[in-house]
């Protein structure tokens, strides 16, 4: 065997090897291609002379210009190759007959400094000219094969997790990768929707955790207990898979982890009085965290987590005491509708009457409402664009601010105005609480929009992450998800833990509560010693620090928070 | 013996089943069930195509197009020819850009029942179009079989091509009717010729040269004078009339 052949893929050469033309080779070569193995077969055309290669690839991969949508326009296609080489993570692609390989069409792919290129020829005399072409080094049919074996066995290795986790494997996504695309392309409106909210706001949780992530590893069971239970304690698969996007966009394969089921029931802290707190999340903070939980862990929980019949628990943790009335009184009580982006106004959505996920639908359609458009145009809109820092506050630009009008190209086809598409949709949704017609609005907007399949077809090819398998300017409320942070920090400001009290606190350079799982206090990066409260800055002294009573009125908090 | 009307064929006449006919349905049943390609060539007007057309109908969940190419046709109107059988609708745009939908719509994954492509006339393929063929069906994304018919010269044109003969995993060659099968089949075709003398078949046979066609043609005329004169058997005058309406005097 030549050297050469045992060469790694990475930045390997292109290798050329005599197939042949008869149907048996061919059709062996056709058993090869498994993209989610990490194998692709491409056909080129005869005489395609410069083709559209990446084109080609993307249907040998198994995407349609129907289903998948990808823009006609070379430069989003190219992109939109990149982003499948890598999250398939093909490793091998052949582009079958060699001979009608355009070089410089080869050259234009992105994507591929990982994929080793395969180039069989038809004819044996074709051989040594292809070689001269390509710069290729020499192949065989039998080397491919014998590594591709090798690596479908890692891949599959990998693809082992879901089968680990819950017991529901049947409904576990075959690929993390492309499960949120599945979803969208087979699965109904609403499952889409529940499936991509959980997809989300796992993914951008985990995102913003991980910036400040040192040692991620120890802590990888418990945060996807804890991010992506559902409120009966059973992993949700559309927040792993975010959690999973989350952590590869990051470079980090998250391969077979283990999931941490945390005690049950909780520990329950004397919450007594707590009724007396300035706010129910003070006593809601102080005693989760005395229960065990971290703060970054208390800062993502959100209401579908929340159960609060026959018993309350969360993320089908049982908690007992004081606490679960705390949390049950908070998880009943009346919320302020106009801070829709703080933290624990998450609980919105499941305290409306019809006891539906309206805050998560209302997200939802909103994303609808822009697929649905841009599909509608058939993807001859190129500048869908939705103007940076806008919000969804900005309802004085009704119906709808986020569009461009000049980027709007003309159309031989008829355009209809988004309004006509959904009607009525008050710009006021964006900031007024939901009431029961309102309600039933929505959901007859999310009747009318396109099926998930159609919507594809716009939103895939604009999207502009690797983790963002639909661009991330139709699904994401913009200034939404910054705004939570805002508040989950201000929030953490406050002192909650019983041993010491925390400012500017994250998960992962801070905490090592009395549970063991957190808490390395540090000074936060530029801020200036004097402006750490006064029981911090003890801390970092290594004083001992009585611990604080969650009780304690507003002005006791903002004199020990400094 | 198959006993449903064929509707393009003369009133009272049925469907035969000929050697043929029987290898048309054994073969397709085969290229269908394992989407290959399959030849059914030979001299025109002997039921290729209405063997095929016939059988593919009778076929539960299939889906046939039916292709037709002018005479040595580029591959751009090949393409469109097949994106118009595909899709049912007027081709627009580049060779690529077809090629594009066409691989889309031939798609195994985004069919609900499995897919026949019947290119009817292959005499009139050229290299490059038998090319393009071969590309679409050796796609992996594309999960289709194919039947090639062809009247003469159409075997010689795919014999030709390696890369053609090699995937042909069935090949059906229609000839003309010999006496013996045209004694054979003929008095099933139509009720007209169950008591009519050998003679007179064979004579009739000679004169069709074995064509089914020609056959059917006659048939079609017979049936029609017989209506005229009133006539419950045929008689030599109507037989005599009909072959110098069809037939080339000598």
């Amino acid at each position: 065997m030549n050297p050469k052949d045992e060469r790694a893929p990475a930045g390997a050469e292109p290798l050329a090897f005599f197939l042949g033309d008869s149907p048996d080779r061919v059709s062996e070569l056709n058993s090869l291609h498994d993209p989610k193995a990490g194998a692709v077969v491409v056909h080129l055309a005869p005489r395609g002379g410069r083709e559209r290669l990446d084109v080609s690839v993307l249907q040998a991969m198994g995407h349609t210009n129907e289903t998948s949508g990808w823009s006609q326009l070379g430069a989003e296609t190219r992109k939109t190759l990149r982003h499948w080489v890598k999250a398939l993570g093909v490793r091998h692609v052949f582009f079958y007959p060699a001979e009608e390989l355009d070089r410089k069409s080869l050259t234009q792919l992105s994507g591929f400094e990982s994929v080793q290129i395969w180039l069989p020829t038809r004819r044996n005399g074709q051989l040594a000219a292809q070689k001269a072409r390509f710069g290729a080094g020499p192949g065989s049919f039998r080397t491919a094969k014998k590594r591709l074996k090798q690596d479908h066995l890692k891949a599959k290795e990998n693809r082992e997790i879901y089968s680990l986790i819950n017991n529901r494997a049947a409904d576990w996504p075959e690929d993390p990768w492309t499960a949120r695309t599945n979803v969208l392309s087979s699965g109904d409106a609403i499952t889409y929707a529940n499936f991509d909210s959980r997809w989300q706001d796992a993914f951008f949780a985990t995102q913003h955790e991980l910036e400040n992530m040192p040692r991620w590893e120890p802590q990888i069971p418990r945060w996807i207990r804890m991010v992506a239970a559902d409120r009966d304690g059973q992993i949700s698969p559309g927040a792993y898979c975010g959690i999973w996007a989350a952590f590869a966009a990051k470079g980090i394969e998250l391969s077979n982890p283990p999931i941490e089921v945390v005690g049950s029931p909780l520990r329950s802290p004397d919450l007594s009085g707590f009724e007396k707190a300035s706010c129910i999340d003070e006593a809601l903070v102080y005693g989760l965290s005395k229960a065990g939980l971290c703060l970054v862990e208390i800062a993502h929980l959100r209401a579908q987590q929340v159960s609060c019949r026959g018993g309350v628990r969360i993320c089908g943790i049982e908690v007992a005491g004081s606490l679960a009335d705390v949390i049950e009184t908070a998880y009943n009580r009346t919320i302020d509708p106009m801070r829709p982006f703080a933290w624990h106004t998450r609980l919105v959505g499941e305290l409306w009457p019809d006891g539906g996920h309206m805050y998560e639908r209302f997200k939802q359609m909103y994303r609808y409402y822009c697929m649905g458009y841009a599909r509608f145009q058939e993807g001859k809109i190129t500048g869908l664009m939705i103007k940076p820092g806008k919000t969804l506050e900005s309802s004085d630009e009704a119906p709808m601010p986020w569009v461009h009008p000049a980027e709007i190209k003309p159309d031989s086809r008829p355009q209809k105005p988004l309004a006509e598409l959904v009607p009525n949709l008050p710009a006021a949704y964006l900031t007024n609480p939901l009431r029961r017609d309102e309600v039933q609005t929505i959901q007859r907007i999310l009747r009318q929009t396109p099926t998930p399949k159609k919507m594809t077809a716009q939103a895939i090819d604009e999207r502009d992450d690797i983790s963002t398998l639909i661009e991330r300017h139709y699904v994401e409320i913009k200034g939404g998800t910054s705004r939570v942070r805002s508040s989950v920090r201000h929030s953490l400001g406050y002192p909650v833990s019983g041993d010491i009290d925390v400012l500017h606190t994250s998960m992962w350079n801070t905490a090592r509560s009395e549970n063991g799982e957190m808490i390395v206090i540090q000074q936060p990066p530029d801020v200036p010693l004097e402006m750490i409260a006064p029981r911090t800055r003890a801390a970092l002294a290594g004083e001992t620090v009585q611990p604080l009573s969650y009780s304690w009125s507003k002005r006791e908090w903002n004199e020990v928070a400094g | 013996m198959k006993t449903a009307v064929a509707a393009p064929f003369p009133e009272g006449s049925e469907v035969v089943e000929t050697d043929e006919l029987l290898l048309t349905e054994k073969a397709l049943g085969d290229i269908v069930t394992k989407s290959r390609m399959g030849a059914f060539v030979g001299t025109s007007g002997t039921g290729k195509t209405f063997s095929v057309r016939r059988i593919a109908s009778e076929m539960e969940n299939l889906d046939v197009v039916w292709l037709e190419f002018q005479s040595r046709p580029s591959i751009v109107h090949l393409s469109r020819v097949i994106y118009e059988g595909l899709f049912n609708e007027p081709a627009t745009g580049s060779r690529n850009k077809l090629s594009s939908q066409i691989i889309d719509g031939l798609r195994a994954d985004q069919r609900d029942r499995p897919l026949l492509i019947a290119v009817d006339e292959a005499q009139r393929l050229n290299t490059e179009c038998i090319e393009y063929l071969r590309y679409l069906h050796d796609h992996v994304g594309t999960g289709f079989s194919m039947a090639i018919l062809g009247g003469d010269g159409a075997w010689q044109v795919i014999r030709e091509e390696p890369m053609l003969l090699s995937r042909m995993y069935r090949r059906v060659t229609f000839q003309p009717m010999s006496n013996e099968a045209a004694l054979r089949n003929i008095r099933s075709y139509h009720s007209m010729y169950e008591d009519v003398d050998d003679e007179l078949i064979l004579d009739l046979n000679e004169m069709c040269k074995g064509v089914f066609r020609h056959w059917a043609t006659v048939t079609d005329t017979l049936v029609d004078l017989m209506a005229e004169k009133e006539l419950d058997k045929l008689d030599f005058e109507t037989v005599s009339l009909a072959t110098q309406l069809i037939f080339e005097r000598e």
